[in-house]
């Protein structure tokens, strides 16, 4: 009885000094599978829809272009392949499974191009798209040089002279379709269906593997090299002491890319929020993520990306010349990309229990 | 006194017990290692881990990866070393060459540091003195060496010792308030289980993170002496299975568990050993000859094996030496058998300046380390200060002048929220790697 008695005041004591207000209750736990739905049916696989679409019709036209070179079909190309280049920013951010297999950024949007290896190859015509060293001279940007040559009239670019250049345009734009097209027939439900594998509950959880694993992981991979450093950070030059490099810009040769950077934003902000419906920041309500001045993380993710937001709207297009004009403007969007880099690396990953890494290994 | 001294001396070393328990801790180290090896190959880590590096975070100045198809034949030779063992075929050469190359390949990235990787080496390195091939092994049957059915009780017990101090250590490391007050981060582990089948509603609850985070602070300090006790030796050893596949189910922790679950047999008593071992030898038609060498344990190897386990007992204290929390500076840290106990989280961004015009780069990090390269270093200060070296002496290469290299470091611990690790205004490339801890900043939360 007296043991009873003295074991009972240690564990009363010991759960006064718990420092959980309700030890007994439930963890905050979320259940991922809404959410993993939502992302999967309303984000991701119409965004590869919408890019299979948009390829395709971008190949239709260079077609057209190569088979009757007008004014007006040089127009249409130039239209299809910026809304390509739009449907592209919706996806960027999933670049694991068919995607990631397929090596589909590499065959989209490798910037800058070279522009020697592209005429070279023209000039041959000998060259295999599909290798890898043939990466910076295919692509939107590929397409980009090609549709809008620097130095070249409309009238001058749609001269006989350059067929052999609408020719590469034509098979460029349709490694484009074929891969884009195999990668969302492998998420489709009625294709390879990785969309069931992404929603299944064998791939709930945080471990290397897992479906937030791979989304989280995949997108601060693309958040950091291609949106901080490939759209901004590189042109305006943080990797080359302070030296502006322009022609490093996404869409340089067309002349849009603070319009891809906004829609590269809005790609983002859109998975964060899980559109209407449920997304990271609800998961990270659920299992109340805080900062350190006790703010909620989910605001404070929010905050910063209203802020990256606002800087965004101070750039302009083209993008280039701001860089060399103003870039303490362009400095400064690097800077709010800067910040959210380091919440989505740190504390939300943190917070949801996922590691980054890219690679499976053992811990202990 | 001088009397109960010599009986304990005979009681703990020189006793002569049955060799049974040794060559069944040969059989299962070696067959385990040879699986761990096979594992690695087929993983794919041997490239990922020690050929597409460009750079390396060694433990000791110069020692650096093999070129060419170097690290395949290291890890050719670690595995014929493992079946080595495993058979008792030129022991002595195969655990002094299993030592060696596997330490090497430890010692060469702190990246893959494990801990059970440092016992494994400890393990290799002790089992090089045992005379574990003195039965039921190829070097006796081929007439290398006479067969041994007895040995000092002492090399068993060395070996009880250190995972004692493994088991010891673990459990004394998770005497801790965020471990034992708020159950993180085993909360945060758990929360990510909760849809696994028939155990996942279970942990919902946060009381099961608490149930979780005592029972493991319990089990790891008194597993080894429930375990060395007769009468509560097979309940300890249940205890060792389920615990060990928990975590296996739980944690991505590898070959862990079973390596753990095979070495802890060694507590059993050597008549249980000799059971298990006479089936073996039946199931392979062994002939056991008359011809029986005895086997000592010498005065210098029992003097080496004292100086071992000081230092087992040594070096996971050494955090006390160092100011602040271990678990944010990791001063003392590693070799310490801190296992599964934290969750951390970092970012490093780091910049280049050219001392001359003061113009200054950020680093693209993943264009240098691979992803668990730059996982590793954001949040541990050696790691931070031997990648700043590299990257000044790279920046140099390039034609900067003196590059000052500075980084902005954030580090969350246990899902607490981020919180600047070191000063960015501090020119890393001009510290040493010994002494880094005292570059963290304290830790506010």
């Amino acid at each position: 009885m007296r043991l009873l008695t003295v074991l009972f005041l240690a564990l009363a004591m010991l759960s006064s000094c718990v420092s959980d207000k309700d030890p007994f209750g439930k963890m905050n736990d979320f259940d991922q599978g809404p959410m993993l739905e939502n992302l999967a049916n309303n984000l991701i696989l119409p965004a590869y829809l919408n890019l299979r679409d948009k390829t395709k019709s971008l190949r239709e036209a260079v077609s057209d272009y190569r088979l009757a070179p007008t004014i007006e079909s040089l127009m249409a190309s130039r239209e299809a392949l910026k809304s390509a280049r739009l449907a592209w920013q919706e996806c960027s951010p999933y670049q694991f499974g068919p995607s990631e297999s397929n090596g589909l950024a590499g065959i989209l949007n490798i910037y800058p191009v070279d522009t020697l290896k592209i005429n070279r190859n023209i000039e041959s015509g000998e060259y295999n798209l599909t290798t890898l060293a043939n990466a910076d001279a295919r692509g939107f940007q590929t397409l980009g040089y090609l549709l809008y040559r620097p130095g070249l009239s409309d009238q001058e670019l749609i001269s006989s002279a350059l067929q052999s250049d609408r020719l590469y345009a034509d098979e460029v734009a349709l490694l484009m379709e074929e891969v884009s097209s195999a990668v969302y027939d492998q998420w489709s439900s009625q294709g390879g269906n990785y969309l069931g594998t992404f929603t299944s509950e064998d791939s709930y959880g945080v471990n290397v593997g897992s479906s937030v694993g791979k989304l989280i992981n995949a997108m601060n991979l693309d958040f950091e090299r291609n949106t901080r450093d490939g759209k901004i950070g590189i042109p305006v030059g943080i990797r080359s002491l302070g030296e502006p490099i322009p022609h490093a810009c996404e869409a340089y040769y067309a002349g849009y890319s603070a319009e891809l950077f906004s829609a590269s934003i809005a790609t983002y902000y859109t998975l964060y929020k899980g559109a209407d419906d449920v997304g990271l920041d609800d998961y990270l309500q659920a299992i109340e993520a805080t900062t350190t001045q006790n703010e909620d993380l989910s605001v404070r993710i929010d905050t910063q990306f209203k802020a990256l937001i606002n800087a965004g709207n101070m750039l302009e297009d083209p993008l280039p010349e701001q860089i060399l004009n103003d870039q303490v403007t362009v400095q400064t969007v690097f800077a709010e990309m800067q910040r959210l880099a380091v919440l989505f690396k740190t504390d939300m990953a943190s917070s949801l229990g996922v590691v980054i890494t890219y690679q499976d290994n053992d811990g202990d | 006194m001088l009397r109960s001294k010599s009986m304990l001396a005979e009681r703990l070393v020189t006793a002569k017990v049955s060799i049974a328990p040794l060559v069944t801790f040969r059989l299962l180290f070696g067959l385990l290692m040879l699986a761990s090896v096979i594992r690695f190959c087929a993983y794919g880590w041997i490239h990922q881990q020690y050929i597409a590096p460009r750079v390396y975070f060694p433990f000791l100045p110069g020692v650096e990866p093999l070129p060419g198809v170097g690290m395949y034949a290291v890890f050719f030779v670690m595995a014929l070393a493992s079946a080595g063992i495993a058979l008792g075929w030129f022991y002595r050469i195969s655990t002094a060459t299993f030592f060696v190359l596997f330490t090497y390949v430890e010692l060469i990235d702190k990246t893959n540091y494990l801990n059970h990787y440092y016992f494994l080496s400890l393990i290799a390195f002790l089992l090089i003195w045992m005379p574990a091939h003195g039965d039921f092994s190829m070097d006796v049957r081929r007439g290398a060496r006479r067969a041994t059915d007895h040995v000092p009780v002492g090399f068993m017990n060395v070996l009880r010792f250190q995972l004692m101090v493994v088991y010891f250590f673990a459990g004394l490391a998770k005497i801790n308030s965020d471990w034992l007050l708020s159950a993180q981060p085993m909360k945060m582990w758990l929360s990510a289980n909760t849809h696994r089948p028939v155990l996942g509603p279970i942990l919902r609850y946060k009381l099961t993170a608490y149930v979780f985070s005592w029972f493991g602070m319990v089990y790891d300090l008194s597993i080894a002496f429930f375990l060395s006790l007769n009468v509560t030796r097979r309940f300890a050893f249940l205890c060792v299975v389920v615990f060990h596949l928990m975590t296996w189910w739980l944690f991505p922790i590898g070959m862990f568990p079973f390596i753990m679950i095979g070495l802890t047999t060694v507590f059993f008593s050597p008549e249980e050993h000799l059971k298990v071992l006479r089936q073996l030898k039946s199931l392979f038609r062994w002939q056991d000859s008359p011809d029986v060498q005895n086997i000592r344990i010498s005065n210098p190897l029992v003097k080496l094996f004292a100086v071992f386990m000081a230092l087992q007992v040594l070096i996971p204290l050494r955090f006390l030496s160092y100011p602040g929390d271990v678990f944010w500076t990791e001063a003392g840290y590693r070799f310490s058998w801190r296992v599964m106990l934290m969750e951390k989280a970092g970012s490093a961004t780091f910049y280049v300046r050219d001392s001359d015009t003061g113009r200054q780069s950020m680093v693209a990090n993943y264009e240098h380390l691979t992803p668990q390269q730059e996982k590793m270093m954001a949040t541990q200060p050696d790691m931070l200060v031997q990648y700043a070296h590299y990257l000044h002496d790279y920046y140099l290469q390039q034609g900067m002048t003196d590059p000052i290299v500075t980084a902005d470091v954030f580090v969350t611990l246990n899902g607490r929220p981020s919180t600047r690790f070191i000063d960015p205004e501090v020119d890393l490339s001009k510290r040493s790697v010994i002494g880094s801890h005292s570059l963290v900043l304290p830790h506010t939360h």
